[in-house]
């Protein structure tokens, strides 16, 4: 090979991407030739200058400035960092039973008008069947019961709505959420909401757990796939039978 | 009744409120972070394209405005670092093309001052200027290895990283890029 042939590899060899039996060749030729030698001194003198060409270019830093023009271009345009979201799975999470009740009741109120008072009957039994008023346990029990209702309960003339909401409520809370509602109708300095916890409780006993589901209790919710007995796709049926089954052992 | 309900709406917005204030009292703590970190790389590699000191730092702001509307999802340092040098690059670019500011950045050499020894300023000044273009000549791919590796100070991992390449991809790109810059330089 002659010089002509080596200039690649001298351009190679300079960049150092030359392979290792191609770089051997090279030396054993550059060791008998000035020339050849002289080339790669000049191709890794023009790549060191424009390695430190390319640094010096870009060796400067911003002005002191740039940080206060930033800063006065956001706070000119009202930039936010995020956008503000005002209901998300996030915010939902530490909503407590009472807000989401009384954000349900603001809801449902405003889509109907007061009923017509109408004072209960007193010594009225416990029904089966859940109110219709558009309010529903997150987890209907197999064996439906009737809460009581208020004294003050008002009997609407109109045909009860066909539930449009579904609202999560804890277990147990159930009754905790109609009374809140009743007393919302009819406030009364006895009624329940008022008095969240009970002054004058009753002593611990058997119905203490019945009684108990008076009671707000405030503490976060969990947001949970409603269970109406349809798995969902993918969901173990047995598994959706098997809660049912817990509920009806731990009401016992 | 009107009252109560309000009232509880009320105690169930103040839930939500302090958390959200508290997120946005980070956010920002954690982008002026960024923004003295940062400030330097996204100004070079505008500068990079640009070669104006002025429009380089335009760019640079308008690349921290917009990487603050973006900060929620950038807040890793890594990921910011790549998302900024990406930005400022595109900036300079569309900035470049822009017949005016060309002529602005001419004005701006024109009049910086002279070094102490004339005779080695002005050559200096000559071959920057031939550096320059020849490196504005090259394909974009090859240019933006090539700025970023300076900006960088030709630490490979660092350059992958911003560019989101392997390390063997650049360092086999900014061999291409000294090559062709070998050629035009010659």
């Amino acid at each position: 090979m002659n010089c002509e042939n080596y200039q690649e590899w001298i351009e190679e060899a300079a960049l150092g991407a030359l392979g290792a039996s191609r770089h051997a060749r090279l030396d054993a030729h550059l060791a008998g030739c000035a020339r050849c030698r002289e080339s790669l001194a000049a191709v890794e003198r023009l790549l060191r200058e424009i390695d430190r060409g390319l640094v010096a270019s870009l060796d400067r830093q911003p002005s002191t400035e740039l940080a206060a023009r930033v800063r006065m271009r956001l706070a000119e345009e009202g930039v936010r960092a995020r956008p503000r979201a005002r209901w998300t799975v996030g915010a939902w999470v530490p909503v407590s039973a009472a807000a989401l009740a009384a954000l349900i009741l603001t809801v449902w109120l405003g889509r109907r008008s007061p009923p017509s008072p109408r004072p209960g009957a007193p010594g009225e039994q416990a029904s089966a069947t859940p109110p219709s008023f558009g309010l529903t346990p997150a987890r209907p029990a197999r064996a439906t019961r009737k809460l009581p209702r208020s004294p003050n309960h008002r009997q609407s003339t109109r045909q009860p709505a066909a539930p449009q909401l579904e609202v999560l409520v804890e277990p147990g809370q159930w009754a905790a959420v109609v009374k809140l509602y009743n007393s919302v109708w009819a406030p009364e300095p006895s009624s329940g909401f008022a008095n969240a916890s009970r002054a004058s409780g009753p002593a611990p006993g058997p119905e203490a757990a019945e009684q108990a589901e008076d009671q707000l209790v405030l503490k976060p919710i969990e947001i949970k796939p409603l269970d109406v007995g349809v798995p969902y796709p993918g969901a173990n049926p047995a598994e959706a039978g098997g809660r049912a089954e817990d509920e009806q052992t731990s009401r016992r | 009744m009107d009252a109560l309900v309000e009232a509880l709406s009320e105690a169930a917005g103040s839930l939500d409120s302090a958390p959200e204030q508290r997120i946005d009292r980070e956010l920002e703590r954690e982008f002026e972070l960024r923004l003295a970190d940062c400030s330097g790389l996204a100004f070079r590699v505008a500068l990079g394209v640009l070669h104006s000191p002025a429009d380089a730092e335009d760019v640079a702001q308008e690349a921290f405005v917009r990487a603050y509307r973006n900060f929620s999802e950038l807040r890793e340092r890594e990921r910011f670092r790549a998302w900024l040098a990406r930005t400022a690059w595109r900036l300079a670019i569309d900035r470049q093309r822009s017949a005016i500011r060309r002529q602005r950045r001419e004005r701006a050499a024109a009049s910086e001052p002279s070094a102490p020894s004339v005779e080695e300023a002005a050559a200096e000044r000559e071959f920057q200027g031939r550096l320059a273009e020849a490196v504005d000549a090259l394909p974009d791919k090859l240019r933006r290895v090539v700025i970023l590796s300076a900006v960088e100070g030709y630490d490979m991992r660092e350059t992958a990283s911003l560019l989101g390449l392997p390390a063997g991809t650049v360092r086999s790109r900014l061999h291409r890029a000294r090559k062709l810059l070998a050629e035009k330089l010659r």
